[in-house]
């Protein structure tokens, strides 16, 4: 499926690009081999081993008027859902009444638009986007995915961060990009207004300053230009009212998340620390529920090719009445065959360690995890 | 009313239990977290009556009534016994033990229990896979000429990683008192002897045992005596300056409640398990006089949820909030959901509604 979407994406921009280069595409092929181990888990559990990491990703973007700009990203990866797809009552004694129901399921991809956005930009420090696109809550969010230490994004944030979602993002800058920021309103549910039983707008905002000039937000790679660092802040507040199956209101929920980072990069040093807190609160129940964790990364690129890299994170959820804590260790390493080339990162081979601790149900996983990405 | 302290899962949907130790129509109610209550669901097995709930997961509950082990799902608000035979021989199972602590991992829900079935002289420990309804680890109960196997109690302190099953049983005509500690996988790691009386009767203890973190443990018999030991032994105490009701957990440490008079009363449980002077219990107290006269409710047993007043509230399970022999459930930490009864009507018996309310306490 990944190759033929590809060919097909080939073929079609292959004229355009003929005549009028409007249309860039890019995308990437990460091959994950990972294995699983947890020592407390059932039998079918207790040893993984395979590709469920394995994914693609192709952009297409481009700028076909002056000031105006779109991007879409569609992502392939084995992340699927099992989806029931039939269902019947069942007599298994012949004595008139239902005993079980039997179900048919098959699976589905989920995500596979990641970003479908139209950009307008009416000067150079604002933009305006507006379609499918990831909230950008914490640093990390905005880390492309090409561009992560590890595999996966830290599991903190898998926490307190859902998938992508529609809405509109203002995004500003000044003092040279020193001073970056945006404003975004979102439906908040990750569906179109009408597709869900809960209405309500989400808001968002993120402010970032980086005192010595801005930098990209890649997480690893050579990083060869001079030292930088900032500091960021961010919020979703999503307040909604949730109507019962008879069309009324039911509950008003408050649900606000916040995050804040420190990073440096640089001389081939990259650093990142985020904290994350949400703060759940409804009308009838009377129970605030609130979350909280923190992580934190370094690698730091050889002039070898090889990273190094760890990372450390914490989370504890429902920590207003039955705390459940999480602790994650991770290391290993990114080599870069490529890196006398430019870009130097188009091929990347990495073997880390994933360690999830449990610490409230005294449960562990170890996990290895070895990727080859390339870009293009 | 017959109704043990409400519980709640991780969604915070509401379970109300309707039932006592001497009666076998154990019935279970849901409150929906985004509002509207089931209508009730019976599920019961045995001449016991309800021994309390045992735990839950995101949208379920399990409790503990007479033999039977049952799940109450909270999206339809039904309830089905779990295991209540033997999948290889269809022999019906009895739950002699339910330890109240549901263990969550990524992969599977345990609970750990002691069944037997009618053809059984010994139980069997076991853990089970509440989620597929099987049970894994299955050791027999040692020592294997014991007699008479008699579960007096059960009980759990998760923050130890142990649950506690005292136990009694004739060996060579003499009787033991004993507790088996068992860790959160099922294995035994200790077992602890009794002293003092030996006559413990099945289920003794009203509710649950409950674990300080310096590793005492105590419960409250139906005499009103208390069963306290830690890993050094222990045995039968009774408390004579107030009528001990309940034991109370908070911060660690283990206290006793009760009545002093008329006035709610606790007692801290000292390391060495003596129990202090009492003083009157102001949470209780406090809770009780909010929980009577006029209280806005909010109305959603049915569409839409409406604002309304109840007059004439009162506690629904006993005569002072808080003070029970059941352990109190963490609604928010340092709080626990009661009930209130409030208005009735009568047909063939009385009927009564019931609301839930949040209720803070501390034993400052």
């Amino acid at each position: 499926m990944i190759l033929s979407l590809l060919s097909l994406a080939l073929v079609w921009t292959a004229p355009v690009n003929a005549q009028d280069p409007v249309v860039d595409v890019s995308g990437y092929v990460s091959t994950v081999i990972d294995g699983r181990y947890r020592p407390n888990a059932t039998p079918e559990f207790q040893r993984e081993l395979g590709f469920r990491g394995s994914r693609a990703g192709i952009t297409f973007s481009g700028s076909p008027l002056e000031n105006w700009s779109f991007k879409s990203y569609f992502y392939l990866g084995g992340e699927t859902i099992d989806v029931l797809t039939n269902a019947g009552a069942v007599d298994t004694d012949n004595n008139g009444s239902v005993d079980t129901v039997s179900t048919d399921s098959g699976t589905a991809v989920t995500n596979f638009v990641r970003e479908a956005t139209l950009a307008w930009h009416p000067s150079e420090r604002t933009n305006l986007k507006v379609g499918r696109m990831r909230i950008p809550l914490t640093s990390q969010a905005q880390s492309p995915d090409t561009a992560l230490m590890f595999p996966d994004r830290a599991g903190p944030n898998a926490v307190f961060l859902e998938g992508t979602d529609l809405g509109s993002l203002l995004s500003f800058n000044s003092g040279g990009s020193r001073i970056g920021g945006s404003l975004g309103l979102f439906n908040g549910t990750g569906h179109g207004v009408g597709k869900s039983a809960q209405r309500g707008v989400l808001f968002t905002g993120r402010m970032d300053i980086t005192p010595l000039g801005a930098f990209t937000l890649d997480e690893s790679g050579p990083g060869i230009g001079p030292f930088r660092w900032g500091v960021g802040a961010g919020f979703v507040y999503h307040p909604y009212t949730t109507y019962d199956s008879g069309g009324y209101s039911a509950i008003s929920v408050h649900d606000l998340r916040g995050s804040a980072s420190i990073r440096f990069a640089g001389r081939g040093l990259h650093f990142l620390a985020e904290g994350l807190f949400r703060y759940e609160m409804d009308s009838l129940k009377d129970r605030p529920n609130w979350a909280s964790g923190a992580f934190g990364q370094m690698s730091m690129f050889l002039s070898n090719g090889v990273e190094p890299s760890a990372r450390m994170g914490w989370a504890a959820e429902d920590q207003s009445f039955a705390p459940r804590h999480t602790v994650w260790m991770d290391g290993g390493i990114n080599m870069y065959p490529g890196f006398e080339n430019e870009p130097a990162d188009i091929v990347k081979v990495s073997a880390h360690y994933l360690g999830e601790y449990r610490l409230t149900e005294r449960d562990i996983a170890h996990g290895l995890s070895v990727q080859m990405q390339i870009t293009w | 009313m017959d109704l043990l302290p409400p519980a709640t899962d991780r969604f915070g949907n509401v379970y109300v239990l309707f039932g006592n130790r001497g009666r076998t129509d154990t019935t279970v109610w849901v409150g929906h977290s985004d509002g509207g209550w089931s209508g009730g669901c019976s599920a019961h097995r045995g001449s016991f009556g309800v021994h309390g709930f045992v735990g839950r997961t995101d949208e379920r509950m399990w409790y503990w009534a007479g033999n039977s082990l049952v799940e109450v799902r909270s999206n339809l608000g039904s309830c089905s016994e779990v295991l209540s035979t033997d999948p290889v021989s269809g022999a019906e199972m009895y739950f002699e033990a339910v330890v109240p602590w549901v263990r969550e991992t990524p992969t599977r829900s345990t609970l750990i229990t002691l069944i037997k079935s009618v053809n059984d002289a010994r139980p069997f420990l076991t853990l089970i896979d509440i989620e597929e309804q099987i049970y894994t680890e299955v050791q027999p109960f040692e020592p294997s000429n014991a007699r008479d196997v008699t579960v007096v109690a059960t009980g759990a302190n998760p923050d130890r990683f142990e649950a506690y099953i005292v136990v009694t049983y004739t060996l060579n005509n003499e009787t033991v008192s004993e507790v088996m500690v068992v860790d959160g996988f099922g294995d035994i790691i200790d077992r602890i002897e009794l002293q003092g009386d030996p006559s413990l009767s099945e289920w003794a203890v009203v509710g649950f045992l409950q674990g300080a973190d310096n590793g005492l443990v105590a419960g409250i018999l139906e005499s009103g005596e208390l069963i306290i030991f830690n890993g050094a032994g222990g045995g039968v105490t009774s408390v004579n300056s107030f009528d001990a009701i309940g034991i109370h957990k908070e911060d660690g440490m283990l206290y006793v409640t009760g009545m002093g008079g008329n006035e709610p009363v606790i007692a801290p449980i000292s390391s060495n398990g003596a129990v202090g002077n009492p003083i009157i219990w102001t949470s209780a107290l406090n809770a009780g006089q909010a929980l009577s006269g006029s209280m806005p409710i909010v109305d959603e047993r049915n569409s839409p949820i409406r604002n309304t007043t109840w007059s004439d509230v009162e506690s629904a399970i006993s005569t002072w909030p808080l003070v029970t022999p059941y352990p109190l459930d963490d609604y928010v930490t340092g709080t626990t959901g009661w009930l209130i009864a409030g208005p009735w009507y009568t047909s063939v018996e009385r009927m009564t509604s019931v609301a839930f309310a949040p209720v803070g306490y501390s034993v400052r």
